[in-house]
């Protein structure tokens, strides 16, 4: 990923932010969550960690000041297992009220970063693929099985931006 | 005719026969969880009633069970996203009872801090991101523009700013606790760690944006209030109830709880519409044998009520603008002035739950200003934050006022500690009968002829986001459905269908 033109680093500011959400107590649901947890404890240079229960309002402001995000979320059927580009296009249909609340989109939060301070990040996306949804800690198979795949992943990510930076 | 808990005349379905009609909206979008409103039309095509549908079950408690007790701050503030102080600060007044200890004075005060930021943002995200689109766009305007993009268009400022006030309460959140969400930092017997002198100074640098956008926030909806909403305060949700919640010593608005209950040092009160006390000074422990739950075969979500009264004459409202009626004042300066002001537009106790969305600004200030008081108290830094202790009590009750209203837990431990059995009465649920009252209020005045106007379907749902419902964000997976219309004959046949979205 190239850095962004004109994009001035603010001292202090970590260069790459990590989005993992999610509910930890919602079995595989969490997963974003808790990777976002286990990266954060790896403390890598130049990336920035969040971990929430589902996207607020207020995420676009660190997005706002940084190159790079990456979101890692669960996801319910979906498959392979990859870092993926996520674009907003503002041509794109409106995705409705429903999705503007108390948790948006990241390509909301990616809009509203843009619109609001004046500067969208590039972005990626991974989503773990999970399969249990109950109330409960612990993983399915499946997701345990993805787990070390995806750490891998962002951790890849994190030192290739690092090293072009 | 007596009135069900969920506002229809008789509190049996209405959808039973063939001159009936059922108009529903499948989920009602911007507020917290998933839910759904039905319209039921008698035989005339008027509503009878409107009802607010949980279709989510909650099941943290019996997940709870067989947990350790010190454990259940950390575990219930991940019910929910949005306000997960207010869960872990219920639980670790539970927790307390348990070891039967009295926190240290500056750990209440550290505590008292974390649940006016909670407030604070929680308020914030309900005016200035969830409801105020509605009311600077107009109720008519495009579903698609009227959000939080809509409003970016409208008033680039005014978005920022509510993501400031959210940012403030979530930095002192981070400061006192180490994390914005679910803070394991408020544990039975006090806090973990106390507050810098650097901390300190960093959250009195961040009061005076805050009390900024505070006061433009109401100027902004007092304008609105005094030239655009005025059928608003008389059709959405205007009607006598009882109000619900903590009050402190003297009467004085509270949202954490006094120490010992009673009425001379505060407690919980019941206040009419005609300003008359039903009950007062108490105490949380007793909770059951004031509150009872009504139960609804198409909710999920219970029907509480004042079990003397019964469940018509007992039913409540909580939250913001219950803790205004039901206060002597605020105690402080700027949002004593607001008060006023608001019994002046509302009178002495506000029946019109379109008033919630004042209350919230007007509590926004409140909590600015006892921030400030608190940040400055001298011991506010103070090391002594935790006492220890073991198992002394198998039992107890704690409580708080969440940004929605009053929050009860209660436990029952055996004798290693363990959870054996766990009951939480939430904000949301106590609103319940208030939210049916209010969507069959909107629905009779708006609805005519079976028109499906947006513009109906926007009241209905913006009644509801009167209350700022929180129905358990227990997954964020689920839940990404359109606006769903329905109108449904009564042999369940589908009349007519609307998306949104």
């Amino acid at each position: 990923m190239k850095p962004i033109p004109g994009m001035k680093r603010v001292a202090g500011i970590k260069p790459l932010l990590l989005i993992g959400y999610g509910n930890p107590l919602r079995q595989d649901d969490g997963l974003g969550w808790h990777i976002a947890m286990a990266i954060e404890a790896l403390d890598l240079p130049g990336l920035q960690v969040l971990a929430a229960q589902q996207l607020t309002q207020e995420l676009a402001a660190p997005m706002a000041l940084a190159e790079a995000v990456v979101f890692v979320d669960a996801a319910y059927g979906i498959a392979p297992l990859a870092l993926k580009p996520l674009h907003h296009n503002p041509q794109a249909p409106d995705p409705g009220p429903q999705t503007w609340s108390h948790q948006l989109t990241p390509q909301a939060l990616l809009m509203l970063a843009g619109e609001l301070y004046g500067h969208q990040p590039a972005a990626l996306q991974l989503l773990v693929p999970a399969q249990w949804d109950g109330h409960g800690e612990g993983f399915s198979p499946c997701a345990a099985a993805a787990l070390p795949t995806a750490m891998a992943l962002v951790v890849g990510w994190a030192g290739e931006e690092s090293r072009r930076a | 005719m007596a009135d069900s808990p969920d506002g229809t005349r008789d509190g049996t379905p209405t959808a039973t026969n063939a001159s009936h009609r059922t108009i529903t909206i499948d989920p009602v979008t911007r507020i917290e969880g998933h839910a759904k409103i039905s319209i039921h039309l008698d035989g005339t095509g008027a509503v009878e009633t409107a009802r607010f549908h949980v279709v989510e079950f909650r099941g943290f408690e019996r997940f709870c069970e067989g947990r350790h007790f010190p454990e259940m701050a950390a575990i219930t503030a991940r019910i929910c996203g949005i306000c997960p102080v207010s869960h872990l600060l219920a639980a670790a007044k539970t927790g307390d009872k348990l070891l039967a200890v009295t926190i240290p004075p500056t750990a209440e005060k550290l505590r008292r801090l974390m649940n006016l930021a909670q407030i604070i943002q929680s308020h914030a995200l309900s005016f200035f991101h969830l409801s105020s689109p509605d009311f600077l766009l107009g109720w008519d305007s495009d579903p698609a523009k009227r959000n939080l993009f809509g409003l970016m268009a409208a008033d680039p400022d005014l978005a920022r700013s509510g993501i400031r006030l959210r940012q403030f309460g979530q930095s002192v959140i981070e400061v006192l606790g180490g994390r914005k969400i679910h803070p394991a930092w408020v544990v039975p017997g006090g806090v973990r760690s106390p507050l810098s002198p650097a901390g300190r100074d960093q959250l009195l640098a961040g009061l005076p944006e805050a009390f900024a956008i505070a006061q433009r926030g109401l100027a902004l909806f007092k304008q609105l209030l005094d030239t655009k909403l005025a059928e608003e305060l008389e059709v959405f949700g205007n009607f006598p109830s009882l109000f619900m919640g903590l009050v402190g010593a003297d009467g004085h608005w509270e949202h954490y709880g006094t120490p010992d209950g009673g009425s001379a040092a505060g407690g919980l009160r019941i206040m009419a519409s005609d300003g008359s006390l039903v009950a007062d000074g108490l105490r949380e422990d007793d909770y059951a044998s004031f509150i009872a739950e009504a139960v609804e075969p198409w909710s999920y979500l219970k029907f509480p009520y004042i079990t003397a009264l019964g469940p018509m004459a007992g039913r409540y409202r909580v939250g913001p603008l219950a803790r205004l009626n039901i206060c002597k004042s605020i105690g402080t300066e700027r949002s004593d002035r607001e008060l006023l002001e608001l019994r002046q537009r509302g009178g002495p106790v506000v029946t019109a739950s379109f008033l919630y969305h004042l209350a919230r600004l007007i509590e926004i200030l409140a909590c600015l200003e006892q921030m400030e008081q608190l940040l400055a108290s001298p011991d506010i830094c103070d090391a002594h934050v935790r006492v220890r202790a073991s198992l002394k009590a198998h039992e107890a009750v704690g409580v708080s006022e969440a940004p929605r209203g009053t929050l009860f837990h209660h436990y029952r431990v055996d004798g290693d500690g363990l959870i054996e059995k766990v009951n939480l009465i939430i904000a949301t649920g106590q609103n319940n009968s208030a939210m049916n009252r209010t969507i069959t209020q909107i629905a009779r005045h708006y609805l005519s002829n079976g028109n499906l106007s947006e513009a109906l379907l926007n009241r209905v749902e913006a009644g509801i986001r009167c209350f700022d419902p929180c129905l358990s964000c227990s997954t964020h997976a689920a839940g990404q459905m359109p606006l769903q219309v329905q109108l449904i004959g009564a042999d369940g046949g589908l009349l007519q269908e609307r998306f949104r979205g």
